[in-house]
């Protein structure tokens, strides 16, 4: 089956939650024998690293400063953006070549480019469409754009033949959008790939917990929420070790000059680190947090900690879609911040310090994951 | 029979600040080293932190009375030689020094502590023989030297060391006689550490720490407050980067905490569970409220017809306002408080006098004071410079006292105007209410309307000033000696309690083993 897929970020390099989600998706496919295409639509300015295959459906730079303007969303204006472009009638033709048999939206950012080509084109109509959802979008965007948005999405909702959700609880509102007699919402969590240790000793000496993310704003969020100001939970000589993204957004933050001196000793801020730095990381800390305290969807963070088997220390937002692994060894879930930093201050001490089995957590790898959505391009869209 | 181990109080604050009078928290050492000398006699034992050496340094009974309460052992600057008449000589100079401290240092290897103190005193005595001039003379021509042997440089670098202990008197000074090998305490004869001064001003909490992990050691901290953490953006800007820090490692290993008022203990009990810190049972804090009654003697009429004139002050016609001149103390407040007094009802108005030293971010406020032209001159008097006895004739001179800090640990300004039975009026923070026992005035800081009135009514109308003055009348104060004796016997029976009960194992955290 060929598959032609759409999304407005790149994968070469997946960094955030959305990016490793589709490049698994994408992984997963072609390992089931499909063809697998994926089409970047982004901007080189929040995206500076697409291969180059991928920087060749980028966002033509004269556009990009009318795609960062404050009255606009880079995601939710997008196909606004370049609609009329040279670009969309490359992406159109190029498409109408491949001549797919399914077309799927990561995310919906990108649907209204193609969704008259979609109904009338002869060889596009053919196509089953899927919608690949990471989130509810309309519910978590900012009020203002809530209602255009939401009519975006629910039109795709409403037209696809498959909608994927990421969780249980999306997949329920997607159904009440889509009506009764249609095909109900598949439901393919996220997951992560298994863990792979290697070699590379701990870049870090002495014990430490770790909190990675991206620089997604809700990330700063949930860390000053769940660790707070002052990292009381840290026994002298262990360290909060910060990686990716999120990083900068947390050391240039008043709150963490205000205690400099002390975070200085106590706090590791590491920055976008490499993959293999990144499972060094993982393997070597004490407690892998999870200060996760807003945001839809699911949180492949949390299929990443619970497989790295270490104890996990957790805000409750960040178990959603993954409710079942509370009642698992090692997976402390907060309801409170003082209750988070106790739970961290018990693990980074040794008072609590369970672990999982390998097969107990085998079911949140991609594969297990993603096997639903993978088996559907087989069967109910042929 | 085993003797008992030795209880260490480390005095380093009372040490470092030896120069200064014994106000605040050096009041508070003082007091707490005399309330355990009584009780544990011989087995107290007085200490410094030696930063350089990490470690703690017995301070020897032969220094420790004039060195703690004497201010004494002041660093004392030496002459040094005028440079010389002409350029040739300031080089022969250059030349004689050279020559003798090679001389002198010729065949004598240094080594130990003892044979590199003698040559630093060598080279010292010499240094001074050369003007300040001449010493950068000889500099120049030393770096000069340095681009073709750049392995002289680190002589260079311990020369101008040398030189600026030389110059100021730091060479031999007390601390080497302090900081002897033999002064040094060992680790297993101690049982307990009891730190009262500002333990965050150096390393000393970190070795306290390693002590209590590797032999037991119980500690034992007397708490001033929270102020840098709690108030940190009006605290002063060294105490704010180093205090936290401190803090943290103290929570992460004590055994008993004493406050200087139930709101400190409520504050950190507060701090320790809202962060993660190993929970600390409420048990384990006990508030010990300071005395107020070391200002507190007999009125000589002579000194205080000498503070009057000289100060230009009418005894009972001028209000006091007792505090280091910080943000914090809201010195801000009172200065528009007084210039509205003045505009609602001028002539009326008594001056203002606030007494304490300059502090810290205090400059633009007093610079604004200064420039005041809609203030009557000297409506608000600055005293920087008031010994104990002086401070004791103003506080039984004044009308009233007001206190508007922003927050305190404890209001010791409070107690001593209400011990002298004079009204006060503060500033709703909580630890002044506590310390005022209901005998003070609080008002709100944004009850500006208030405070007008009020201020205006103790200075203008008798029969609210009486009332006032009954309701200062009220107040039953503590004296240092029920400071002693409570923090003593908490002492002793926490003593008691460890000899029966192991180091808590929550507070042994094992983070050096590696989870992975």
């Amino acid at each position: 089956m060929k598959i032609a897929a759409f999304g407005h970020y790149p994968i070469h390099r997946p960094l955030h939650g959305g990016q490793r989600r589709v490049a698994a998706i994408a992984a997963e496919a072609r390992r089931a024998g499909h063809a697998f295409r994926y089409v970047p639509v982004y901007s080189t300015r929040g995206y500076p690293d697409g291969s180059p295959d991928e920087r060749l459906t980028a966002v033509p730079e004269p556009l990009l400063d009318r795609l960062h303007d404050l009255r606009r969303r880079e995601d939710l204006h997008l196909a606004q953006l370049i609609e009329g472009h040279p670009l969309a009638r490359h992406l159109l033709d190029d498409l109408r070549r491949y001549a797919p048999d399914v077309v799927q939206f990561e995310q919906p950012w990108l649907y209204p480019l193609f969704a008259r080509a979609l109904a009338s084109d002869p060889v596009l109509s053919r196509a089953r469409i899927v919608y690949s959802a990471h989130n509810v979008e309309s519910a978590l965007i900012d009020p203002c754009w809530q209602a255009t948005a939401r009519a975006l999405e629910g039109e795709l909702v409403a037209r696809a033949d498959l909608v994927i959700a990421v969780s249980a609880a999306d997949a329920a509102i997607f159904d009440e959008w889509r009506g009764a007699g249609r095909a109900r919402t598949l439901v393919a969590p996220n997951g992560c790939w298994p863990p792979a240790p290697g070699e590379d000793p701990a870049p870090l000496a002495g014990p430490y917990a770790l909190v990675a993310g991206s620089a997604h704003p809700p990330n700063a969020t949930g860390y000053w929420t769940s660790f707070g100001e002052i990292p009381g939970f840290l026994p002298p000589g262990s360290k909060l070790a910060v990686a990716g993204g999120m990083t900068h957004l947390i050391t240039a933050d008043d709150r963490f000059r205000r205690y400099e001196r002390m975070n200085a000793e106590f706090v590791a801020p590491l920055g976008v680190v490499e993959e293999s730095c990144l499972a060094a990381l993982l393997h070597h800390a004490r407690a892998i947090c999870l200060p996760i305290t807003e945001g839809g969807g699911t949180n492949l963070k949390t299929a990443e900690a619970l497989m790295w088997r270490k104890p996990v220390v957790a805000m409750r937002p960040a178990l959603r879609g993954f409710e079942e692994a509370e009642a698992m060894e090692g997976v402390y879930v907060a309801d409170t911040p003082e209750e988070f930093r106790n739970l961290l201050r018990d693990v980074m001490t040794g008072v609590r310090r369970a672990t999982r089995r390998a097969e107990e957590v085998a079911r949140y790898g991609w594969h297990a994951r993603l096997s639903p959505l993978i088996a559907s391009y087989g069967s109910s869209l042929q | 029979m085993m003797m008992d181990k030795t209880i260490l109080i480390d005095l380093s604050t009372s040490y470092q600040f030896r120069h200064w009078k014994p106000m605040g928290i050096l009041r508070v050492e003082h007091e707490v080293y005399r309330a355990l000398a009584d009780r544990f006699g011989a087995r107290l034992c007085p200490v410094i932190y030696e930063e350089a050496r990490d470690g703690f340094y017995r301070i020897p009974e032969a220094l420790f009375e004039e060195v703690i309460f004497r201010n004494g052992r002041q660093p004392v600057v030496p002459e040094r030689a005028c440079t010389a008449r002409s350029r040739w000589r300031s080089w022969m100079r250059v030349g004689r020094f050279v020559l003798r401290v090679c001389a002198r240092g010729r065949g004598r290897a240094v080594r130990g502590e003892e044979a590199r103190s003698r040559r630093e005193a060598v080279i010292g005595t010499e240094l001074l023989r050369l003007s300040v001039a001449e010493y950068a003379m000889m500099r120049r021509a030393l770096v000069r030297l340095e681009r073709v042997f750049p392995r002289i440089a680190a002589s260079i670098q311990g020369l101008d060391a040398l030189n600026h202990k030389a110059h100021f008197g730091l060479l031999r000074t007390v601390h080497d006689e302090i900081c002897t090998p033999e002064n040094r305490i060992e680790p297993d004869r101690v049982a307990h550490y009891v730190s009262a001064g500002g333990f965050w001003s150096d390393d000393r909490y970190r070795l306290a720490h390693r002590m209590r992990g590797a032999h037991g050691w119980r500690l034992h901290y007397y708490i001033h407050d929270l102020i840098p953490i709690l108030w940190g953006h009006l605290a002063e800007p060294t105490t704010r980067t180093t205090y936290p820090a401190a803090l943290h490692w103290m929570l992460w290993g004590v055994d008993r905490i004493w406050t200087n008022s139930e709101t400190t203990r409520r504050d950190l009990l507060a701090h320790a569970a809202r962060h993660g810190y190993p929970p600390l049972d409420p048990a384990q804090v006990l508030p010990v409220p300071l005395g107020a009654d070391a200002a507190r003697g007999r009125a000589d009429p002579a000194m205080r017809q000498g503070i009057f004139a000289r100060r230009n002050l009418v005894p009972g016609r001028f209000v006091l306002m007792v505090g280091t001149q910080e943000p914090r103390k809201n010195y801000d407040f009172v200065y528009r408080l007084w210039r509205e007094l003045h505009h609602r009802h001028p002539g009326q108005v008594m001056p203002l006098v606030w007494v304490g030293q300059p502090g810290w971010s205090i400059a633009p406020l007093l610079e604004m004071l200064r420039n005041d032209a809609g203030l009557p001159h000297e409506a608000i008097r600055i005293l920087p410079d008031v010994e104990d006895d002086e401070l004791e004739e103003l506080y039984r001179a004044c009308r009233f006292s007001i206190y508007a800090s922003h927050y305190e640990g404890w209001g010791l300004p409070v107690v001593e105007a209400l011990g002298h039975g004079k009204p006060c009026l503060t500033s709703d923070a909580p630890a002044l209410i506590e310390a005022g026992a209901g005998a003070a005035e609080p008002i709100g800081l944004f009850e500006g309307e208030r405070w007008l009135e009020r201020c205006h009514a103790l200075m203008s109308d008798e029969a609210a000033y009486g009332a006032a003055c009954a309701r200062a009348a009220r107040f039953e104060g503590r004296n240092w000696a029920t400071f002693r004796e409570e923090l003593g016997a908490d002492l002793e029976a926490a003593i008691g309690a460890a000899r029966a009960a192991p180091v808590p194992e929550s507070a042994q955290p094992s983070v050096q083993e590696d989870a992975a």
